[in-house]
């Protein structure tokens, strides 16, 4: 059987064209793939050397963008800028009240026209240079401000830079150079440290330095804390005010006064509830689950405060979370008021779950950290833990009731004045420096974890309409070291307070520096 | 058939051709860029990666704005190999020629270590302020000052400046456990003979700045109070370049 014959026309063959023109195809891909490394090598190399250089990029003339120069000397910074042809921008620097979400008032503004630019900040910021900044363009001086040593008059202790804030509403974004708040050094001798931790919501001096378009103007920050925005664990509530946040403890409410050099908890309350059949929610409950902060006394919203610079007040709620349908859950309002920078308003919330109610108890709690030796009712004298025991020297005997609990001593005052329509209960440390420093200095508060802002006076203001009962607990014995006295002497370790439950009105809780 | 093959074949060429001329003129581009900014940035092949590789910028980028506050500058392009543990120090006070003898205040800084290699611009410059001499450095993000006591402001021009690094000499590179003392200003004409650790050593007015690897902190600690540390071996510690 034979083969049939090969189509020499359409079978491959070799051929000296067809093996040239392969190679030359071979050739060319292999050209082109070390072509392809070189330019990726080439790119890598340039974009850090740019990246070295503090040059602004090639390609991208028709944006607004920056790069910072490598600095050379303490005080100045550069950046080269690109401003888009044909459009208006200004160079804006603001120097006063700032916070993560404010914008400082501006004190210097000038035209800056589109093309490549170099703008220098200078910030001579200590109270020898009295606190002096300028900005140049291209070499040239066009904003210099002058605050003067009294803006900070002890100096600072820290600074740290500021982002742009996240709520600012406007089409085209600002392009922000430097930004910078700083944390005013307190009024201590100069062999007294004292570190202050802040956040950076608070308002504190400082400036900002920014390319804007001319016609946009900011408004002042909220006072408020807590709009969706925001992170909730920097708390709600006033931003230099006292701020609600989740405690660690489930059951303990807990208020923080960032403005005070801490993020630790200036007032620690726990709360009681005691319906008519007997039944109290408290601490000890074991269906407790959490308080859940909420947008109304009813549902399960979660809070949602609007910005409105108009409003003057915010309030939220604080739903009890119990893990039996049966059980016992209160709903407590707060309220925050601009007209009340220092205070929390608490009350029952107007709401059919609190209807059962008939008492409830406030109890403010960690004394013992923060040294309360001093107490005032009233515009009664002050008094000491001692004075407290001993109260028969100083109040009327029949008004003070001693019951001994272990470790503390619980002392009832009685403080209803019927013709006043409120009464005020104020406590503090009997320390003039913060309590680090007191800390650091005596060693005997060694490992007492004492509180570590400024010093701080707190108070309560209660309606007498609520007839509360107002209660020390005095302890004298150390949290630690079982069988020791309290450094110092004894110290108010906690506050209570029982109120009736049949009104509505709003109890306010304070917080302060200590004069 | 045969028509169509030749076409495709043609069209591929003419198209890798198009690329590969793309590409050349692209890559030119970027080679006179890369030539241009290292031109200011001073040029530095990496043969090593696994070497700290350092070259001087020999006219610093300074805006005339700050020029005219400053007293002097200098500023080195580094490369910093991965996981390089590092510390920076800084301090004036009186200093000898050749060792890390140094008295007086200083201060010291570092970071975490990267875990991929960088780039990173090592800028030092003195500024006058109340009539002391404030040391400034800038490098790899971080900031900072130091006094430099004892040290005549006044004389910075007739000053001697000792450099690992020299723009003349080009870039150097190091091992990673070496001690880089990257520059020494002294005054020579406060030459003063002291009895440091038993030994007679001529000190001067002046300061340094190093580079010091985690590794040989404590090392560079006892050389710069004069001390010798156990099992010394002087190539822990680079020695500057010499002019010829």
């Amino acid at each position: 059987m034979s083969e049939p014959p090969l189509n020499r026309s359409q079978a491959a063959r070799f051929s000296v064209l067809n093996l040239l023109v392969f190679t030359a195809l071979i050739a060319v891909g292999l050209a082109i793939g070390l072509a392809y490394r070189l330019n990726h090598s080439l790119n890598d190399q340039l974009s850090q050397l740019v990246a070295l250089s503090g040059r602004l990029p090639l390609t991208k003339e028709d944006e607004l963008g920056s790069v910072k120069m490598p600095a050379v000397a303490d005080n100045f910074d550069s950046w080269h800028v690109n401003v888009p042809i044909g459009q208006d921008y200004d160079l804006r620097l603001g120097i006063g009240a700032i916070s993560e979400s404010g914008i400082p008032p501006i004190v210097g503004s000038v035209r800056i026209p589109g093309g490549q630019h170099r703008i220098t900040l200078y910030t001579g910021d200590s109270t020898k240079d009295e606190f002096r900044y300028a900005v140049y363009l291209d070499g040239t001086l066009v904003i210099e401000k002058t605050m003067g040593s009294d803006w900070m008059p002890n100096g600072w202790s820290s600074s740290h830079g500021l982002d742009w804030p996240r709520s600012s509403k406007s089409s085209s974004s600002p392009l922000q150079l430097s930004a910078q708040s700083y944390a005013s050094k307190p009024n201590l001798d100069r062999e007294h440290y004292f570190n202050g931790q802040s956040d950076e919501y608070v308002t504190r001096p400082g400036y900002r330095l920014w390319i804007d378009k001319p016609d946009h103007t900011y408004e002042a920050a909220s006072p408020f804390m807590g709009f969706p925005d925001e992170p909730q664990h920097q708390g709600i509530g006033l931003r230099d005010g006292l701020r609600y946040r989740m405690a660690s403890l489930p059951y303990r409410w807990i208020f923080t006064r960032p403005k005070l050099e801490t993020r630790e908890p200036v007032l620690a309350v726990e709360a009681e509830f005691i319906t008519s059949d007997g039944t109290v929610l408290s601490s000890q409950t074991p269906t407790f689950q959490a308080w859940k902060i909420r947008n109304a006394p009813t549902g399960n919203a979660f809070l949602l405060w609007q910005e409105d610079a108009s409003q003057t007040t915010q309030t939220a709620f604080l739903h009890a979370v119990s893990n039996s349908a049966d059980g016992l859950q209160p709903v407590v309002e707060l309220k925050w008021d601009v007209a009340q920078p220092d205070a929390v308003g608490i009350r029952l919330a107007d709401t059919p779950a609190n209807e059962q109610i008939v008492r409830w108890r406030l109890r403010i709690l960690d004394g013992s950290s923060h040294l309360w030796r001093e107490l005032q009712i009233g515009d009664r004298p002050w008094i000491t833990p001692t004075d407290a025991l001993n109260a028969d020297k100083l109040l009327d005997k029949s008004s003070v009731k001693t019951s001994e609990k272990t470790p503390n001593k619980t002392i009832e005052l009685e403080s209803v004045d019927a013709s006043a329509s409120d009464i005020q209960l104020r406590w503090q440390p009997n320390e003039k420096l913060p309590l680090q420093i007191v800390e650091q200095k005596d060693k005997r508060y060694a490992g007492l974890r004492l509180y570590q802002g400024l010093p701080t006076r707190l108070g309560v203001q209660i309606p007498t309409v609520l007839k509360p009962k107002l209660s020390v607990d005095v302890t004298d014995k150390h949290p630690t070291n079982t069988g020791t006295a309290f450094p110092g002497g004894p110290v108010f370790d906690a506050i209570q307070i029982e109120l009736e439950a049949v009104e509505r009105d709003w109890i306010w809780l304070s917080a302060e520096l200590k004069e | 058939m045969r028509f169509a093959i030749r076409l495709l074949t043609i069209l591929i060429f003419l198209a890798g051709f198009g690329i590969l001329v793309y590409f050349s003129i692209e890559n030119n581009r970027l080679a006179s860029e890369v030539d241009r900014l290292e031109a200011e940035l001073g040029k530095m092949v990496i043969k090593d990666v696994n070497r700290v590789h350092i070259v001087e910028i020999a006219a610093p980028d300074v805006p005339p704005e700050v020029a005219s506050h400053i007293e002097g500058v200098w500023q080195f392009r580094c490369y910093l190999p991965p996981k390089y543990n590092y510390m920076q120090m800084s301090g004036g006070g009186r200093v000898t020629l050749d060792s890390l003898y140094q008295s007086g205040g200083f201060s010291s800084s570092w970071g975490s270590p990267p875990s991929t290699s960088v780039q990173s611009l090592l800028t030092m410059s003195f500024q006058k302020k109340d009539k002391r001499l404030i040391a400034f450095y800038s490098f790899s993000g971080s900031r900072g000052t130091t006094s430099w006591n004892n040290f005549n402001p006044d004389r910075l021009a007739t000053m001697v400046v000792q450099k690992l690094v020299n723009s003349k000499k080009g870039p150097r590179s190091f091992d990673q456990e070496t001690i880089l003392p990257l520059l020494k200003i002294y005054d020579p004409t406060t030459a003063k003979n002291q009895e440091i650790e038993g030994k007679s050593i001529t000190t001067y007015e002046g300061g340094q700045f190093v580079l010091c690897p985690k590794s040989l902190e404590t090392c560079l600690q006892q050389l710069r109070e004069g001390k010798t540390p156990q099992d010394f071996n002087p190539n822990w510690v680079a020695t500057a370049v010499v002019d010829e």
